[in-house]
């Protein structure tokens, strides 16, 4: 049903927000860079000027994404299929409201996506991305 | 009762859980269910099954006591081992846990083993290290004990897990004495024939049963065996002998007689002979319910033209009314602490709810609300917790409630219609 023009139609407008940006539309995604003394799964992370991470990631709920597609919530490995389940009931997640990814350069986008959505949906609001400060060299 | 309240404050300030209890004074007003972790026994082949009732059975304890906060599953990464030395604390601080259990179950000379532990995240620190034994018939049982344990790690204080609770049936147009677990499962009938069996309460050993029966045409006071045996009748004098309760030492019982034309309480010794009548008055006193040191009583009086709740000495004298709201109070029972007093009122729109008084502060809390007619509290051994009737889902089941009506679960395994819970003595 068409309203104020008189006789049906085809509607003229259709919404072609992208899923993704439905989901996303309320997650805070910022920018941080890793310590240098960064425990945890090696990773190459992508080289940002971003400012650098305050706390220890000791407390921090994060999420590390490896080049062959691996995932692990800390140091622990979880099935890459039960990850948006696993997120969406983790009591942390819904407490912080704030997940640390820390996901290897040369993941896919689709990938990193999923993820930030399984986030989303676990009750994060803020995303911090994971960078390495540019032009340094891995020290590992 | 002063040093109870100082006790009280100092937990609820108390940030420090090297010292005191870890999850503090469930009933402070900042209190926030402990996040706990309870991950799924492990058994092996042969005790699959019994595994994964026994971590049924674990949770929903922990879960109704209103002290925990069961987190969900699906987060777990679970991937560590059971005891302290292959603990990975870091995996469990991931998805929020403050505290863990952890058990192994596996089946010994034909009996069940229970290795449970309970651990504290932030400090790494194991609370609980402890084999459990039980007869395989028995898993729900054993799941229970589990339970006290692991609600004594970190609360400090003995759970009321294991513990019964007796309460009224109504089968085949009779009404019959029932004991059930807390959970409302494994119902056992206690009294057989006599049409009407009302009113049960417990001695203070768990051993036997107080009841009234109709079985000779008048409300009569009968003692039974909780384990079968015969009925012993108490009192037999013409008109009522209800609402007998055994004092917390064992050696008196506070009933409802109205022998000289008038409901009054009188106290009998264990044998049922008069030993004192306690109340004089025009109206009805009736519904005694002892404070845990024996040395007052709860109960039910018309004096002021309606049902009020009093509390007066056991030895007799003057009564002091503790209800002053509401035409229609009724069913107290005293705290196993000493602490508050539970019982139903009628309110305005003719609904029966659960409230508390406490008897430091006189402040009345109502527990439920718009869920039905809810009657007849009975205090858990602990003092913790509430048992009480609803109908807020049509037939009368039991509900067992938090002292401030956050937590209420409906027992489901009570079908039917349900009435006078009176919840038993700890388990030794």
């Amino acid at each position: 049903m068409a309203f104020g023009r008189g006789g049906p139609g085809p509607m003229s407008e259709i919404n072609v927000t992208p899923l993704v940006d439905v989901m996303l539309v309320l997650l805070i995604i910022f920018m941080v860079t890793a310590p240098l003394t960064q425990q945890g799964v090696k990773v190459e992370l992508p080289q940002t000027d971003a400012p650098a991470m305050k706390t220890s990631t000791e407390e921090r709920l994060v999420l590390t994404l490896t080049k062959d597609g691996r995932a692990y919530l800390g140091k622990t490995e979880v099935p890459m299929e039960r990850l948006t389940d696993m997120l969406s009931a983790n009591e942390k997640l819904k407490q912080d409201k704030e997940l640390y990814l820390h996901a290897d350069q040369t993941l896919p986008y689709g990938v990193v996506v999923k993820v930030m959505a399984a986030a989303k949906a676990g009750g994060a609001d803020n995303l911090a991305m994971v960078t390495d400060p540019v032009s340094t060299e891995a020290p590992r | 009762m002063v040093r109870v309240l100082a006790l009280v404050s100092m937990l609820s300030s108390s940030l420090a859980w090297a010292q005191g209890p870890i999850v503090g004074d469930v009933e402070g007003g900042a209190f926030r269910p402990f996040p706990l972790a309870v991950p799924v026994v492990r058994g092996d082949a042969a005790t699959a099954g019994a595994a994964k009732t026994v971590t049924q059975v674990l949770r929903a304890d922990l879960e109704m006591s209103g002290a925990f906060q069961l987190l969900d599953d699906r987060s777990f990464l679970d991937s560590d081992g059971t005891t302290p030395d292959a603990m990975r604390f870091a995996d469990w601080q991931n998805v929020g846990a403050q505290g863990v259990v952890k058990a192994q179950l596996s089946t010994t000379g034909g009996a069940l083993s229970l290795a449970l532990y309970a651990y504290e995240v932030a400090a790494q620190k194991t609370v609980l290290d402890k084999k459990l034994s039980g007869a395989v018939d028995d898993v729900r049982g054993l799941a229970h004990a589990a339970a006290d344990e692991v609600f004594r790690a970190f609360t400090g204080e003995p759970g009321p897990f294991r513990s019964k609770i007796a309460v009224v049936k109504k089968v085949q147009g009779e009404k019959h004495v029932f004991v059930v677990d807390v959970d409302g499962e494994g119902a056992r009938q206690v009294t057989r024939g006599g049409g009407l069996n009302l009113l049960p309460s417990w001695s203070p050993d768990g051993r036997s049963l107080l009841f009234t029966s109709y079985r000779f045409d008048n409300p009569d006071l009968f003692e039974q065996p909780v384990d079968g045996g015969l009925a012993k009748p108490l009192s037999r004098r013409p008109g009522l002998n209800t609402g007998g309760k055994v004092s917390p030492d064992g050696t008196k019982i506070a009933v409802t007689l109205s022998q000289d034309g008038n409901s009054e309480l009188y106290l009998l010794d264990r044998g049922g002979g008069v030993m004192k009548r306690l109340t004089d008055q025009w109206g009805i006193d009736t519904s005694p319910s002892w404070s845990p040191d024996g040395s007052q009583l709860a109960f039910v009086s018309s004096r002021s033209g309606h049902p009020d709740i009093y509390v007066m000495a056991s030895s007799g004298g003057a009564a002091k009314r503790l209800t002053f709201k509401g035409e229609y109070n009724q069913t107290p029972a005293f705290s196993p602490r000493g602490t508050h007093v539970a019982f139903t009122a009628r309110d305005e729109r003719n609904a029966f709810d659960i409230f508390v008084v406490n008897l430091t502060t006189n402040e009345l809390k109502r527990i439920t609300q718009g869920q039905g007619n809810n009657e007849e509290p009975s205090f858990s051994p602990n003092g913790r917790l509430l048992v009480f009737t609803t109908t807020r889902n049509k037939s009368r089941q039991l509900v067992v409630a938090n002292l401030d009506g956050t937590k209420q679960t409906v027992l489901s395994a009570s079908m039917g219609e349900h009435t006078s819970p009176a919840w038993g003595p700890f388990i030794r």
